[in-house]
């Protein structure tokens, strides 16, 4: 292997130095670092304790109290050169995901109320939001029984529930698609966790970035029909279909 | 070889490296592909649950590297569960056994040594001092073996024989004892034969299904994807689910009951009773199919005669007894079971008990009932058969598209091999009996034996095994593809103790060091699945095949090597009294194998290449060893018990025709299939004009069983306050030995938990996630607490997963079982649950 | 076994010298070159640690802009 240093021009030679180094640095995550998971870390997406605001990091005072607290080890303090608040506490699911303390040992360890102490119930906590991110490697969206990220979730059939549908291409089978619920889901990471693909199909994000938002002029009519118990008008007029006096649609008895 | 793979690879990179760059380069792209070419595949069922899907293995350079379900498979249509998706992974996990490894102290065999590696003939020598020394000692009698519903076909057999014609001991019984002991009891008690009439195709007619005792969702997830799709596809359809807890059946049941333990005794005779009283009756089917018997009570419990409950127990030893009884008498006997009893015994609302009736008496609807442990796994398990069948057959669905009570099975081939072999301390292949002396003289005339070499009484079955070893009444002991350590009740007073009894040597053949494997004196390293050629019978009758994919690992033999292999090593004057060779003089001198195995039956076929339809040549690593076509010869002996043996409707197609095949339903005849058993038409054995014939009984009809409610074993009292469940969980299969080494599989569900009811977790002080302590009369364990997640517990109950070796869950299992089945319920004793001292 | 497959970025008028210099490397290879300086090429070899230095040294070749790991494969030869 030839060496490559240059004696004639120097400062050539030390600006390819620094390209190595920080190609060592670079190839180092992409040698080392294949089974990690550095997607939050390197672009900023930090995933809070319950009870943290978007306000966050100005009442944060970098105590470490909360980590301690922490009995499962989920929150980590940003490193020195991480990005998104140095010192500050995060947690990384598909490392370790928050097992949803009902005692919240997190906030209560606060000192400052970066953490709100108002929230005292585990399951309004909005630390994110599951998405799953991708439809085609998702082993229920391939027809396969997975769902270990349903049965995973600790508000289960509330935070995610499976959608059954026909599976066309097998004729006799259901395709169980897992839907995120935004109302439940307090972005715990349980199903970022578990899931089995070599990376997860499911992941959480931070809830801005994860919700659309529907037009507030719009109504879900079926929610809407379900809620008042009726239909919102009154009832209109419907008469009857002319049928011969035998029915052959006898099967219709056993309908429910 | 290794020069292909580096091209293969570098193409790889080439290829993925050229899309970064944002070009092409269309020969590298070719060869990665062509990397996907050179992968053969080939078909094999799935290594799990009973279900039987299909998948294609993917191997390349002796090693399994890929799997898919396979698309034109009629049970899973390409689909697999998450344990089916990570078959390629089972076979290498990295503490497989390669070597035979002894118990040894300072160079010998020692009970209290540690394990050390020998070769196989230190392994079978020892083993044959010992088992010819308890033969010698005690009689056939004295030595045993636990195998396996996970078995193939041929090892099944291969087991049988040796064990059964050759030590003349019935001490063998499969780890299926567990599992579906009790639909075996409850099919033979009805209808005179074993297994289904129906099959899956039930699923697409039925318009209604009612699961009795079945986390199907769970269990057999790919079954449950296309009960879950008739419902979809067809709006009229109605699920109903039965559980003492919420499982995830109740996420697509249009009715729900949660009943408190054992009351599903109550229920099922209610239906009964709701038909009666509502001319429901299929008068015309009763009257021409069914007859009617009052089945003995007060039973016991299947536990040691010295305890109480047996000792109160009048039936204890008549429990299968029964005396004919009248229509009118059954009648009157069920009109105890009213709404009202019912309601108030079992906590489940009217409405919803008279809604479950009105599903099977509706003669519109066409019902199909499922059950698994919830029914087999019980005390009175045997009864709870019988009165589902009651059901059927009082309404006359049964046994036609659509309409039938179906017993789903655990494992891959409880039917194929555990049933259909009849690997039963009870049992001979094709639904004969140790205990009738024309099935034994039948057997001994197929496998050329004297008259008199089978045993005619009974032997121990599985619970029984673990006693006669502590009490040192089976003392050489070998188990295989079980791990009944951890899987059987009762660990510290029924299990342990007889495994390192010091009269006892006890030999585990295993992939893995399995609890119970640490628990012997001698493990046994095995080939597993692919590594082997093989059969599997799933539930509906299907006989699936498959081919010797790669090779075992280091110095690991197939169980059905090891079986045939150790036949060697016994003379049969060492085994056999002098009385029975006598009457075969010609084989005086004669080893085992010779008589067993090398007895012109199954050396028939002579050494071959295995090839597939576009001539890929496979692997026959038994082939090459004994110089035969080992797994044909024992398979075309099997088959003679079809086709000549006394009981009708069990003919099996040929060998090659199941390697050509994805499977075969029997019975099959004339070259078809059979896919309803008993009905005209659809069953060959049925004569022309006679619409039905249960023909398993001689006078051709069913029996419909008064059998009462009585209660369980054991029930929670002051101190020990809640009922205790065992079970599955879908992402695990049984102990775990394979599927917890899958590192996904691990991260999926890495402990067992204890799901238990919020308000009974906060009543003594427990929080979801933390550690408690966990205690029946029997033992203790920890788990650390689920209150959330997917079983909802009604209050009163708690439920442990057993797949995990760091809790053992049978530590605090009672060794009750069915008195006529002797499976043990696994589904009910009392616990008690506290916060550990921390 | 050690396969990486690199991206190497070069000034397109140097690309013709970088190959020539890539080629004389022990286990280096190059696949393919687009006009635009982007060069496509497997490092290989027996050793992990040599692999990587490998890499590292595409860095060190006069007119190289950027060498970007894209792939890499390493498995126990049995």
């Amino acid at each position: 292997m030839k060496q490559a240093n240059n004696p004639t021009k120097p400062e050539i030679s030390s600006r390819r130095q620094f390209l190595a180094s920080s190609a060592t640095a670079a190839c180092g995550v992409a040698l080392f670092g294949l089974g990690g998971c550095v997607g939050s870390d390197e672009s900023g997406v930090m995933l809070r304790p319950p009870g943290a605001s978007k306000e966050f990091l100005s009442a944060c005072i970098r105590c470490g109290q909360c980590v301690r607290a922490c009995p499962y080890n989920t929150l980590k303090l940003v490193s020195l050169f991480g990005k998104g608040g140095t010192g500050s506490p995060h947690y990384e699911p598909r490392q370790i995901p928050c097992e949803m303390c009902e005692n919240l040992p997190c906030i209560k360890a606060c000192p400052t109320g970066a953490l709100d102490p108002e929230l005292t119930d585990v399951n309004k906590a909005k630390m994110g939001i599951a998405v799953l991110v991708d439809q085609e490697t998702c082993l229920n969206y391939l027809g396969l029984r997975c769902g270990v990220c349903y049965r995973a979730c600790p508000s289960i059939d509330k935070a995610i529930t499976l959608d059954a549908q026909h599976n066309q291409r097998s004729g006799k089978h259901t395709l169980f698609l897992p839907k995120v619920h935004s109302d439940h889901c307090t972005g715990c990471g349980k199903c970022e966790k578990s899931c089995v693909l070599e990376t997860p199909a499911i992941k959480v994000l931070p809830r801005d970035l994860a919700k659309g938002e529907l037009g507030h002029h719009y109504r879900l009519g079926w929610e809407e029909k379900q809620k008042k118990g009726k239909s919102l008008i009154p009832e209109a007029l419907d008469l009857p279909d002319r049928m011969p006096e035998f029915s052959p649609l006898s099967h219709d008895e056993v309908k429910p | 070889m290794k020069l292909s793979r580096r091209k293969f690879i570098k193409a790889n990179a080439v290829a993925a490296t050229a899309v970064a760059a944002g070009m092409s380069i269309p020969k590298a792209e070719a060869l990665a592909k062509e990397g996907d070419l050179d992968i053969r595949w080939d078909k094999a069922p799935c290594r799990f649950c009973g279900t039987g899907c299909s998948v294609l293995v993917g191997t390349k350079n002796g090693r399994m590297v890929a799997s898919q379900g396979d698309p034109d498979a009629p049970v899973n249509r390409g689909l697999n569960c998450i344990k089916g998706y990570f078959l390629s992974k089972i076979m290498y996990g990295r503490d497989r056994l390669k070597t035979p490894m002894l118990r040894k102290r300072n160079g010998k065999y020692d009970k209290e040594g540690e394990f050390t590696p020998v070769s196989w003939d230190e392994a079978f020598d020892i083993m044959a001092v010992k088992f010819k020394e308890a033969i010698k000692k005690k009689g056939p009698t004295s030595v045993g073996m636990f195998g396996s519903g996970q078995w193939t076909i041929f090892e099944g057999y291969a087991a049988s024989k040796l064990i059964k014609g050759g030590f003349r001991s019935n001490n063998l019984d499969p780890n299926a004892r567990h599992c579906m002991a009790s639909a075996v009891a409850g099919f033979i008690r009805t209808f005179g034969s074993d297994e289904p009439m129906g099959c899956y195709d039930d699923l697409e007619y039925a318009d209604g299904f009612v699961l009795w005792g079945s986390n199907m969702a769970e269990m057999h997830p790919i079954l449950w994807s296309r009960l879950t799709d008739r419902r979809l596809t067809a709006p009229h359809v109605k699920v109903a689910v039965l559980s003492t807890f919420e499982n995830r059946g109740y996420e697509l049941a249009d009715l729900t009951l949660t009943f408190k333990p054992q009351t599903d005794l109550y229920i099922l005779n209610f239906i009964a009773n709701y038909i009666v009283q509502n001319n429901a009756v299929n008068e015309d089917f009763v009257a021409k199919h069914a007859t009617f018997k009052q089945g003995n009570t007060d039973i016991g419990y299947g536990l040691r005669p010295t305890d109480p409950r047996e000792k109160a127990a009048k039936n204890a030893k008549k429990a299968g007894g029964s005396k004919d009884i009248t229509f009118a008498e059954y009648k009157k006997f069920i009109s105890q079971f009213t709404l009202e009893k019912t309601s108030k015994e079992t906590g489940v609302p009217e409405a919803n008990l008279v809604e479950l009736a009105k599903m099977y008496a509706d003669p519109k609807r066409k019902i199909v009932s499922y059950w698994t442990m919830g029914f087999n796994q019980h005390t009175r398990g045997t009864w709870a058969n019988n009165l589902i069948y009651n059901i059927h057959l009082l309404t006359g669905k049964i046994s036609e598209p659509g309409n039938g009570p179906f017993s789903l099975t655990g494992q891959p081939s409880a039917c194929g091999t555990a049933r259909e072999v009849g690997t039963f301390a009870h049992r001979l292949p094709a639904d004969l009996v140790v205990k009738k002396e024309a099935h034994r003289t039948f057997t001994e005339k197929i496998w050329k034996l004297p008259k008199g070499t089978l045993n005619g009484k009974v032997g121990y079955h599985a619970v029984l095994q673990n006693r006669m070893l502590k009490d040192g009444k089976l003392n050489a002991y070998w188990v295989m593809c079980n791990n009944n350590m951890q899987a059987g009740p009762n660990f510290n007073d029924e299990a342990y103790p007889g495994y390192r009894n010091p009269e006892n040597f006890i030999v585990v053949t295993d992939p893995y060091p399995t609890v119970t494997a640490m628990a012997a004196d001698l493990m046994l390293p095995t080939a597993m699945w692919a590594e082997k050629e093989g059969a599997y019978g799933n539930a509906e009758r299907r006989s699936q095949f498959w081919r010797q994919q790669v090779k075992p690992p280091g110095e690991a033999k197939s169980d059905l090597w090891q079986l045939v292999e150790f036949s060697k090593r016994f003379k049969v004057e060492e085994v056999w009294p002098e009385d029975l060779i006598a009457q075969k003089p010609e084989y005086r001198g004669k080893t085992l194998y010779d008589i067993l195995f090398a007895n012109g039956q199954i050396d028939k076929f002579p050494k071959q290449k295995v090839t597939d339809a576009v001539g890929n040549v496979y692997d026959s690593d038994e082939m090459d060893h004994f110089g035969y076509y080992l797994q044909k010869g024992i398979y075309e002996e099997y088959r003679l018990f079809g086709l000549q043996g006394p009981k009708k409707g069990h003919e099996l197609g040929s060998f090659d025709d199941y390697h050509k095949s994805r499977g075969l339903r029997w019975p099959v005849v004339d070259g078809k299939e059979t896919l309803w058993r008993y009905r005209e038409g659809y069953d060959p054995h049925v004569a022309k004009g006679s619409g039905i014939q249960f023909y398993g009984n001689k006078d051709n009809k069913a029996r419909i069983f008064a059998l009462p409610y009585e209660p369980p074993a054991e029930m929670p009292d002051k101190e020990y306050d809640l009922w205790l469940c065992t079970g599955r969980v879908l992402e695990h299969w049984h102990t775990g030995s394979m599927t917890q080494r899958v590192p996904e599989l691990y991260r999926a569900v890495p402990n067992a938990v204890l799901f238990m009811n919020p308000e009974d977790a906060k009543s003594r002080g427990l929080r979801r996630g933390m550690t408690a302590k966990i205690s029946t009369r029997r033992g203790m364990i920890e788990a650390s607490i689920e209150t959330r997640g997917r079983n909802r517990m009604p209050k009163g109950m708690v439920f442990l997963p057993f797949f995990d070796a760091r809790r053992l869950a049978n530590k605090l299992t009672l060794d009750a079982t069915c008195p006529i089945s002797k499976e043990t319920d696994y589904k009910k004793c009392a616990v008690k649950v506290e916060r550990t001292k921390a | 076994m050690n396969i990486a497959g690199v991206v190497v970025h070069a000034r397109p008028e140097d690309a013709a010298l970088i190959q020539a210099e890539i080629s004389t490397m022990p286990g280096a290879e190059i696949h393919g070159v687009k006009e635009n300086g982007r060069i496509v090429v497997t490092v290989e070899d027996e050793d992990y640690k040599k692999t990587s230095d490998a890499v590292l040294n595409l860095h060190q070749i006069k007119g190289v802009l950027s060498a970007t790991l894209v792939y890499q494969h390493c498995e126990e030869d049995s």
